[in-house]
């Protein structure tokens, strides 16, 4: 089979990645992160700013908040994840 | 310089952000590539105090003026061009190898650029790496940018920010070469391909240029591979040429090493053909 298949280039069928896919992976999330100018430091400021500020009105999960840059089709987009616990308000958040 | 009417060339600056990814060796050849079509055509290194452009051409025995002594006025335009020794459209105005990149302001480039606009159906210029005055320099007179990349983490993200800047001085969107393609690697999923990097920067594409030998060895004589009708890499360079002139050319269809057995298994039905997708020239003059 491993004969057979460097033969016919079927060998990245049995690997879960190639390099390229990890470079490309890579690639575009260090690019987000370089067209927004963002260090890890300043999102993690972001991050407990958005925890203080939803905090005063919400029940807020502040452990599982999660931020990200990521990038769309129509663009890089801000996307915060904002866990919220049913014990609170009972209001819905949207993310 | 022969023509006297005056003509309205284009001023295509060829850029990368990163080094040795090949930019010199682009600039030679779509220069070639162009002159071989008939058009007019003058190459400017403006990689000053790093002048290649000429050895690579393998004019560095002609050269008395450069473009330092053209923006300082100690010679007339004309005698820093050098005429290629095969194609008599064909000049190079070299770098100054003894001087630093301030010694040309923006300003002189783009004076530069205007007056050989008027003589020159197009002007190519090869710009230095890095995204300092050099580059600053190379881009102040273009009309458009052409940004080579190869398949690769560093020179793609060096690509992306030299896009950024680019629009950031208000130019239009640059077109991308991506250079230095293994078909086997890419084959095996070990190398990023065309449409990856294509994707990843998001510009538009005006050709690919597989890895190729004929380059070193035409390289090491001086002569661009561009005008080597059985070299691969210089189809795809007269291929991007063809595009610049506004022509529809389909993208070059890289195959691996053994080829042979891939077209062998895809007649027997194995193994997706790709069919090459074309690439519109656009930006005719």
């Amino acid at each position: 089979m491993g004969l057979l298949d460097s033969l016919f280039g079927r060998r990245n069928a049995h690997r879960p990645q190639g390099s390229a896919q990890v470079a490309k992976q890579r690639l575009v999330e260090v690019l987000v992160y370089d067209h927004v100018k963002l260090t890890p430091d300043v999102m993690e400021a972001i991050r407990d700013d958005i925890c203080r500020i939803l905090s005063r009105h919400l029940d807020v999960d502040v452990d599982r908040l999660e931020i990200n840059i990521l990038r769309t089709e129509r663009g890089d987009r801000f996307v915060a994840n904002v866990p919220v616990r049913r014990s609170g308000t009972g209001a819905r958040v949207r993310r | 310089m022969e023509q006297q009417q005056e003509v309205n060339g284009r001023v295509i600056t060829i850029t990368s952000g990163k080094g040795g990814v090949g930019k010199t060796t682009t600039t030679a050849n779509l220069g070639a590539a162009l002159a071989a079509r008939g058009r007019s055509v003058v190459l400017l290194d403006a990689d000053i105090g790093l002048r290649n452009l000429d050895i690579v051409l393998g004019l560095e025995n002609r050269i008395v003026y450069d473009i330092v002594d053209v923006v300082e006025g100690r010679c007339r335009l004309r005698q820093a061009m050098i005429r290629d020794k095969r194609l008599n459209n064909l000049y190079l105005i070299p770098a100054a190898q003894t001087r630093d990149k301030e010694a040309v302001s923006p300003q002189q480039m783009r004076a530069l650029c205007e007056e050989l606009r008027r003589q020159f159906d197009f002007i190519l210029i090869d710009s230095p790496a890095g995204i300092e005055q050099g580059f600053r320099n190379a881009i102040a007179g273009a009309d458009e940018v052409i940004v080579v990349t190869n398949p690769e983490v560093s020179s793609v993200r060096d690509a992306d920010r030299i896009v950024g800047l680019v629009e950031a001085a208000e130019l239009p969107v640059p077109r991308l070469i991506v250079n230095r393609i293994d078909p086997e690697l890419v084959r095996r999923g070990d190398m990023m391909s065309v449409e990856d990097v294509t994707e990843i920067l998001s510009i538009p594409l005006i050709g690919l240029v597989p890895d190729d030998e004929t380059i070193i060895t035409a390289t090491n004589r001086g002569e661009p591979v561009a005008l080597d009708p059985l070299s691969r890499a210089g189809q795809a360079f007269r291929d991007i040429a063809a595009r610049l002139l506004g022509e529809d050319v389909p993208l070059m269809v890289l195959e691996a090493p053994d080829g042979t057995w891939r077209r062998l298994l895809r007649a027997l039905g194995f193994g997706g053909s790709r069919q090459g997708q074309t690439v519109r020239g656009g930006g005719a003059s």
